[in-house]
């Protein structure tokens, strides 16, 4: 085990209907070596919202203090992305108005039973101005990209000016050249504990 | 030391915390004990005591996931109480979180004081796993050790995620305004016990484990046979653990709604001459607020009312048994009016030349006691059926039945004392006074007993129906029917005459 160093800690948070493999996608993600962004080292800690979906109130805190939240839908089932619109409502009117949201079309492996079209999806991400790819949690497909588009997205934000490191909210977190530490690799970090990362048989 | 009443003294438990492991015969280490968290936390299966056991051997794929899924438990929960531990003793512990010039004693309290009765239930949790895993490997009966700890302990979560709105709220507002506030905690935040996790993510910490606890036992569940006792046990932990997290996420709701009732409150300004209504109750909360455009005309409604002045907008805001309406000014909003909820009537209105969405809204008796009429006019179709979907009342599809809203229900008055034949029935004492929310047409009333909020069945015909807001509500409708109509009446008359 080795000190790590990183310069910034990002927080996440994963959303969507219940079902549509917002676990698997980050037990795809965390199974990977996460690459480094831009030469710098960039930590991660996702919070996994699965299974909670019915727990509305005491969830919305996820929201405080994250810096990107992965919305997750499932290209085979026409009703999570009708969903999508409300679960972007709440994100926007809980987290910080900053928060770089990313929208998931999930299950991209089964082309055969296709409900929502890419071209919808794309469609609904230039409009709501969010980042969009289609994954597939079953082969690994795009979902180190989805993870490290959205990294790269925040710290263009960061250079840029827009997010306020100084406030708690922005869920950006500088890291270890300030005194953090980090015991696991930096994949893996954000998962300090299985809290917020789970493990089920859901693929 | 053997501990075996889960709810014996707590020192019992602080000592299998630290000095399990070095208690002689014991062959597993403690819960505690076992190594890593995180992504790599320890599986059943590398257990080297379960290694050795030789009883990989004999159990099939399933049966070793379900062992997995078991195990999974008693990490986790591990993991939990080292966090814990760390909020109690880095963060609520510290000299400067201590410190009244850091940290306000009220503040400390908000931020702090449910810590510990949590950890303490951790620590109680952890110990009945612990003895579990240490009586028997497999470890059987570990669903029915969590059911019969949630049923007596758990409350402690309800408490804790009550406060939860209140939490966060407090610790921005200190790490806004407090230097010495931020920067202790910076201090306190860079710790290497900390993992460079802030002290929000901590204070988080109870809610993802009681959302989080229903499943791990239903990935339990799923792995069991049905029709076993473990499965029966692990049923009813479920039942029971939903009902918990359910009853956290309720009570954070009310929580939350009482916080945008104080804030809405103080935003809310009367002018002089409008008396101010006391918003803050325990029972009312905003079921929809929004702008709309009042529309001032010539034009006639019922009863002739000439109005000259330009359009203005208005926010309204409907509670659960008032509407207020204000014009906002800047962050605050200047109140206008307001009605009691049943007293307040709304109907589509057609506008055939510009196709605005318009909605009539009348306060059959306003902040004055006067009938009030105004023309709105919403945003939007979906806007307008919206609003008057929140102030339609409840409406069956069924016509035996008869459905009333908590804000617009008949009162009756028991005249006989009855029984219940029946779990799902009321008992009535004479005298005893019930809000009626349901009438079936062979006279049985379904309602809330108001001495304590009691609910059931009964027959109508013990009771009688007493004078209420609801009957003085019906009789002003009826009224304000008749005058509408007789105007509507009197205007068609006059332009009979006038072509």
């Amino acid at each position: 085990m080795q000190p790590l160093a990183y310069c910034y800690l990002f927080k996440y948070i994963i959303i969507g209907d219940t079902g549509v493999g917002k676990s698997c996608l980050l037990l795809q993600f965390t199974d990977k070596r996460f690459q480094p962004v831009h030469d710098l080292t960039i930590g991660i800690e996702i919070w996994d919202t699965a299974g909670q979906e019915a727990f509305r109130s005491i969830t919305r805190s996820y929201y405080r203090g994250a810096a990107g939240a992965l919305l997750v839908y499932d290209i085979t089932r026409r009703e999570t992305f009708d969903h999508v619109s409300v679960w972007l409502e709440e994100a926007r009117q809980f987290a910080n108005p900053k928060t770089v949201v990313m929208l998931i079309g999930n299950k991209a492996d089964l082309e055969s039973r296709r409900e929502v079209t890419t071209e919808e999806g794309r469609q609904f991400a230039l409009e709501h101005g969010l980042v969009f790819t289609e994954t597939s949690a079953k082969t690994a497909k795009n979902v180190e990209e989805a993870f490290v588009g959205t990294a790269n997205a925040i710290y263009t934000a960061v250079l840029e000016g827009a997010l306020d490191l100084k406030k708690e909210t922005c869920g950006v977190r500088l890291g270890s050249l300030y005194g953090g530490y980090r015991q696991t690799d930096p994949a893996l970090q954000s998962t300090r504990d299985p809290l917020y990362v789970r493990y089920r048989d859901c693929c | 030391m053997e501990c075996n009443e889960y709810d014996s003294g707590s020192d019992c438990y602080e000592e299998i915390g630290v000095n399990g492991s070095d208690r002689p015969n014991v062959l597993r280490p403690s819960v505690l004990d076992l190594p890593g968290s995180g992504i790599h936390r320890t599986l059943w299966s590398q257990v080297p005591q379960v290694m050795s056991s030789g009883i990989l051997d004999e159990l099939s794929v399933a049966q070793q996931k379900l062992q997995e899924a078991k195990f999974e438990l008693v990490t986790s929960e591990a993991s939990y109480f080292k966090s814990l531990t760390v909020l109690e003793k880095h963060f609520a512990s510290s000299p400067s979180m201590k410190d009244e010039n850091v940290l306000p004693k009220m503040d400390y309290k908000i931020l702090f004081s449910n810590v510990a009765p949590v950890r303490k239930c951790s620590e109680m949790v952890l110990a009945a796993l612990d003895k579990c895993w240490q009586d028997s490997i497999m470890l059987d009966g570990i669903c029915r050790t969590i059911y019969q700890l949630s049923q007596q302990n758990f409350n402690v979560y309800i408490k804790y995620c009550t406060n939860q709105v209140l939490i966060e709220s407090t610790l921005k507002r200190l790490r806004q305004n407090s230097p010495n506030f931020a920067e202790a905690l910076s201090t306190l935040e860079k710790s290497k016990k900390c993992q460079s996790l802030s002290l929000y993510s901590f204070l988080l910490l109870p809610m993802q484990r009681i959302t989080r606890m229903p499943l791990l036992l239903d990935a339990i569940r799923n792995k069991l046979e049905p029709d076993t006792s473990e499965y029966d046990s692990c049923t009813l932990a479920l039942a029971q653990l939903h009902k918990i997290a359910h009853e956290c996420d309720e009570a954070a709701r009310k929580a939350e709604r009482f916080e945008e009732m104080a804030v809405l409150s103080r935003a809310l300004n009367y002018p002089v001459g409008l008396r101010p209504l006391p918003l803050l109750s325990a029972s009312r909360w905003l079921e929809r607020s929004g702008q709309v455009t009042h529309i001032n005309m010539e034009a006639k409604l019922t009863f002739s009312r000439k109005l000259t002045s330009r359009n203005i907008k208005l926010t309204l805001f409907l509670f659960t048994d008032y509407l207020i309406i204000a014009k906002k000014k800047e962050d605050n909003y200047s109140v206008v009016d307001y009605c009691p909820r049943n007293l307040v009537q709304v109907s589509k209105m057609d506008d055939a030349i510009s196709s605005r969405f318009l909605i009539v809204l009348t306060m059959l008796e306003n902040h004055e006691g006067k009938t009030q009429e105004m023309m709105l006019c919403c945003g939007s179709d979906s806007s307008r059926e919206r609003w008057l979907q929140t102030f339609a009342s409840p409406y069956s599809s069924n016509s035996e039945e008869t459905l009333y809203a908590d804000w617009d229900c008949p009162q009756v008055a028991a005249t006989h004392a009855y029984s219940p034949a029946q779990p799902d029935e009321l008992a009535l004492q004479h005298g005893d006074v019930v809000n009626v929310l349901r009438k079936l047409s062979d006279g049985w009333y379904y309602g809330e007993r108001i001495r304590d909020g009691e609910r059931g069945w009964f027959p109508g015909n013990y009771t009688t129906e007493i004078a209420s807001m609801h009957v003085r509500a019906k009789n002003l409708k009826l009224r304000y029917r008749l005058l509408a109509l007789s105007g509507d009446y009197l205007q068609q008359l006059k332009n009979k005459n006038n072509s």
